[in-house]
């Protein structure tokens, strides 16, 4: 016997058994679909997701809610080496990597309306700090913000900074100011905190805590990132920085 | 059109028979065609055959099931064709795959005492699938009489193509051990 010959044997199998798995075969049609369905169904769900975390990054520190909060957001951004080449060798025992984030806080103004800022500390080394503009700048369009990033970009690792800036887009700016405040230098060991917001009359106070050991470590720079209301402050010179 | 209908029209010798079979049966009789003969053109004059077997074998049969009946027409019209083939243009399709696999069942000596009753035979391999779990019997059935590739068959036996493989070799065996007991090997 040759497998031919069990072959031609299962050609004259009855045609119950046959017409059994037949119908058995048939039913993958069925579940082909309802993965088929699945699937679109789930890159929907993503899809729409990823919609609404947008969405709700655009309207970040509810500047469109009736609560008018406003929401700062302290980001730091490396202070860069004068030499590129140094750069690129981080000099041994300086930190290389960020510390965790702290948790937000949230502080209560005069008026009783919250404030919330996060700190997002990024605290590479550096080996030379230079100023590069005021204290205090005020960005109404994406336009400036990227003249502003060119111009530190020049001499320092801009790679944190530009992350932390790339959402705030000429929508965000419809509707927002950004506030952009420089802390330097700091020690790589260090660390700066905001501490408290407080509003008054055409003014607004940033209170800062920075740490600075004594130690050996490099220099960086951080930058407050203060977001507010479209024309909530009025210019650069409302914003008072006060370092504890 | 219900198969009850087709059968009747083939019976009625109405031309339409073979057009209904064709819109009903076509894409399923292509597919049992192509897994044998791994050819397209190949394929496509199996089916036309296969209409026309069907024309000329009803009347006199009334199959109850049109299309295991259809299936197996193009069975063995498409096998027939496989066979005519030479040696060297035997392409490599799921039949040609599926001979290698059931030599598990046989003996592996002498086939040279060919005298088997093929309908002995398959009455034989018959009682044996119905005492199968019904995955495996769907399994085994799908594999060697429609030639599915093993993918399809895991997927619709809602297994993985591993824990497939693994049965349909323990089928095999099994239908070795069965066709030995009976005395056909």
């Amino acid at each position: 016997m040759t497998a031919e010959t069990l072959h031609d044997a299962l050609t004259l199998l009855p045609a119950d058994l046959i017409a059994e798995a037949d119908r058995k075969r048939n039913r993958k049609t069925v579940r082909v679909h309802w993965q088929r369905w699945a699937a679109m169904a789930a890159c929907l769900a993503v899809i729409l997701s990823f919609g609404l975390l947008l969405r709700s990054r655009l309207l970040y520190g509810g500047a469109k809610s009736a609560s008018a909060e406003m929401s700062l957001q302290a980001a730091a951004d490396n202070c860069a080496p004068e030499e590129a080449a140094t750069a690129e060798a981080p000099a041994a025992g300086a930190p290389t990597a960020a510390p965790p984030l702290q948790d937000s806080a949230v502080a209560t103004m005069g008026s009783g309306q919250g404030i919330r800022y996060v700190n997002t500390p990024d605290n590479l080394y550096t080996t030379g700090c230079r100023v590069h503009g005021p204290e205090v700048t005020l960005i109404a369009s994406r336009e400036a913000l990227d003249a502003y990033l060119d111009n530190w970009d020049l001499d320092y690792y801009l790679d944190e900074l530009r992350t932390e800036c790339q959402d705030y887009d000429d929508v965000w700016f419809a509707d927002h100011d950004l506030v952009l405040i420089p802390i330097y230098p700091v020690s790589a060991d260090g660390s700066v905190t905001v501490t408290e917001v407080t509003e008054t009359e055409n003014a607004l106070e940033v209170h800062i805590a920075a740490s600075q050991p004594d130690t050996d470590a490099e220099c960086t720079t951080w930058h407050i990132l203060l977001e507010a209301e479209k024309g909530r402050i009025a210019s650069a010179d409302a914003v008072t920085l006060i370092r504890e | 059109m219900e198969d009850a209908q087709i059968v009747c029209l083939y019976w009625d010798r109405d031309e339409t028979a073979i057009r209904e079979t064709e819109t009903k049966y076509d894409r399923y009789l292509t597919k049992i065609a192509y897994n044998i003969l791994y050819d397209m053109e190949d394929s496509r004059e199996s089916v036309n055959d296969t209409y026309l077997a069907a024309w000329n074998s009803m009347p006199p049969h009334k199959p109850s099931v049109l299309s295991a009946y259809l299936a197996k027409l193009t069975r063995r019209i498409s096998i027939d064709c496989f066979r005519c083939r030479t040696r060297d243009k035997r392409l490599p399709s799921e039949y040609a795959v599926s001979l290698t696999e059931l030599e598990d069942c046989l003996s592996g000596g002498d086939t040279t005492e060919e005298a088997v009753n093929v309908k002995l035979l398959a009455d034989a391999i018959g009682i044996y699938l119905r005492l199968l779990p019904e995955n495996a019997r769907t399994a085994f059935i799908g594999r060697y009489y429609f030639l599915d590739p093993l993918k399809e068959v895991a997927a619709y036996c809602g297994m993985s193509e591993s824990k497939a493989k693994s049965l349909l070799y323990r089928t095999r065996l099994g239908l070795k051990e069965y066709l030995k007991k009976e005395g056909y090997l």
